[in-house]
């Protein structure tokens, strides 16, 4: 519209909001990097130095040989029992996410099931999820249906929990504008509140897939007959550390791959979140990782 | 002749008992710009939410086109002081919301949304996210959002207050041009005399407790105006006699 820009008289551009030139030294700069690799590096020697020369018997701190010798030792029995805490613990997380969203995303919409639901959800919400594990066991019998149950259970109360709180965050200006514009209560939920919450949601996801792991190993703990988790408490009672610490390297690496896959998914989603990369004194108080 | 874009008469409201709005008459004329200033407090914002329909509980008699206002709807469209451009959509996807939802064709509502983002000077910018741009320029997709959806009346709630001067000045005379080319009515909230005299026809001076239309004067400056007219003599004078009939109307109180 060149008549608008013609008419005013006042040629003041404004200065666009968002990308930062880099100030601080970025987190990639290899002097950081390097700096960065201290704590674990040194960790690592550490540990090293201290197995290897046995100033700490094996029973408490396995050496990296130790860890090998124990990978080679279990690799007949590794692969079921991995298949085993990773199907269950995915499928308690997937049904867990199901559960809590969904009765989220319900409460959010209607009235009804925010009645129905909002008062069991803050009655459960305190229950310390481990405590219900010999209940569990005894309500579900011995076998891979209590470690389901618990993993479902742990991450959809925290999942219910955060979609509600989150709905309850959606900026009124957001909806007051949408309802001005003519949408009815749908439209508002499709096009202002979904979209509204799913930081958060995504967020909390990723919280929950991280804890569900742990659930694994507590519920396989106490009554399962495969699994990481039962083949950990196996390891404990032959001293065998060297394969405690191997499954416990197992179950962060699971962990971590879980996280990284979520994230990549996620991030289409939140685009529009993403804050331009902060520089100059800013970084240098809380970082620009 | 077409009666009034907006009849207000009668129109009070009272929230626990305080009242907020006492007895309020006042039509705006189709194609008239009518702001309203007052002290803070004197509820000119509640009565811009009345006339959207987001507010409840008033009394008397508040039309649109010789309607009853029953709630919000697309024929009343505001640009709010908070900025209420949705972050997740994209400039295009902002200014089409509205066309989307009355069901217009693709090839319509494409049409539409560029027609309104060239008038508010953000063509090139249509694949942006809000993130991307400035405060003002957010201001423009609102101003452009709400006028996609084709209203009756445009409704201002003060909606260039967290602005700087520079950028503020800019938007009132871009605002001026985009009613006048659209021929849109408009009520305008602000607590800015000099925007309130800018960009109105006519400026509707409230006071406060209970909250009541004091006075309504004409600004007698043809359009289109150019920034210059702020520093003219007659407006100068005209935003004395605003100042002054405010401060009358808080000395009452007090």
């Amino acid at each position: 519209m060149t008549t608008l820009t013609k008419s005013s008289a006042h040629t003041v551009t404004e200065k666009p909001a968002g990308r930062a030139r880099p100030g601080a030294p970025s987190a990639a700069s290899p002097r950081r990097l390097a700096r960065r690799a201290i704590v674990p590096v040194a960790l690592i020697v550490i540990w090293i130095v201290v197995s290897e020369l046995r100033l700490v018997e094996a029973v408490y701190v396995p050496s990296p040989q130790d860890l090998w010798n124990a990978l080679v030792g279990l690799s007949g029995q590794l692969p079921a029992a991995f298949a085993s805490s990773v199907s269950m613990t995915l499928l308690g997380f997937v049904i867990g996410v199901t559960i809590g969203v969904g009765s989220g995303l319900l409460m959010a919409y209607s009235v009804l099931a925010r009645d129905l639901l909002s008062d069991l959800l803050s009655i459960i919400r305190p229950v310390p999820v481990f405590a219900l594990i010999p209940l569990f066991a005894l309500w579900f019998g011995i076998g891979p249906m209590p470690q389901v149950a618990l993993i479902a259970l742990g991450t959809s109360v925290v999942l219910g929990v955060t979609t509600l709180d989150a709905i309850r965050n959606v900026s009124p200006v957001h909806i007051k504008a949408a309802l001005t514009l003519g949408a009815n209560r749908g439209a508002i939920y499709r096009s202002v509140i979904i979209p509204s919450v799913l930081p958060h949601l995504l967020g909390s996801i990723r919280v929950a897939a991280a804890a569900s792991w742990g659930l694994d190993v507590a519920a396989e703990f106490l009554g399962a007959q495969e699994g990481l988790g039962y083949m950990m408490i196996v390891r404990q009672q032959y001293l065998d550390t060297a394969g405690i610490v191997l499954i416990c390297i197992i179950y962060s690496l699971l962990a971590l791959i879980l996280d990284f896959l979520l994230r990549l998914a996620e991030r289409p989603l939140t685009r529009w979140t993403e804050r331009s990369n902060r520089s100059g004194p800013v970084a240098g108080l809380v970082g620009n990782v | 002749m077409p009666g009034p874009a907006i009849e207000l008469s009668g129109l009070s409201l009272e929230i626990n008992g305080v009242q907020i709005l006492h007895d309020i008459n006042c039509s705006v004329q189709p194609g008239e710009v009518i702001t309203v200033i007052g002290p803070s407090g004197c509820g000119k914002t509640t009565l811009l939410s009345v006339v959207a329909g987001l507010s409840s509980a008033w009394s008397g008699e508040a039309m649109v086109d010789g309607s009853p206002i029953t709630g919000p709807g697309p024929d009343r469209t505001v640009v709010f002081q908070e900025d209420a451009v949705f972050p997740w959509m994209t400039v295009r996807k902002n200014v089409s919301y509205a066309p989307r939802l009355q069901g217009l064709s693709t090839a319509e509502t494409a049409a539409l949304t560029d027609e309104m983002i060239a008038l508010v000077g953000l063509e090139g910018k249509a694949d942006y996210l809000p993130k991307q741009l400035s405060g003002g320029q957010r201001k423009r997709v609102d101003l452009a959002r709400a006028l996609a959806a084709r209203p009756r009346v445009l409704l201002m709630d003060e909606p260039y207050a967290a602005l700087d001067q520079m950028t503020k000045q800019r938007l009132q005379q871009e605002f001026l041009a985009a009613v006048d080319r659209e021929s849109m009515t408009s009520l305008f909230v602000t607590h800015d005399l000099e925007e309130a005299i800018f960009v109105a026809d006519r400026i509707a001076i409230m006071a406060a407790n209970p909250g009541r239309i004091a006075e309504i004067i004409d600004v007698p400056f043809p359009k289109p105006r150019t920034p210059d007219l702020r520093m003219s003599e007659p407006f100068q004078e005209i935003r004395k006699y605003i100042s002054h009939a405010i401060h009358a109307s808080e000395a009452e109180v007090a």
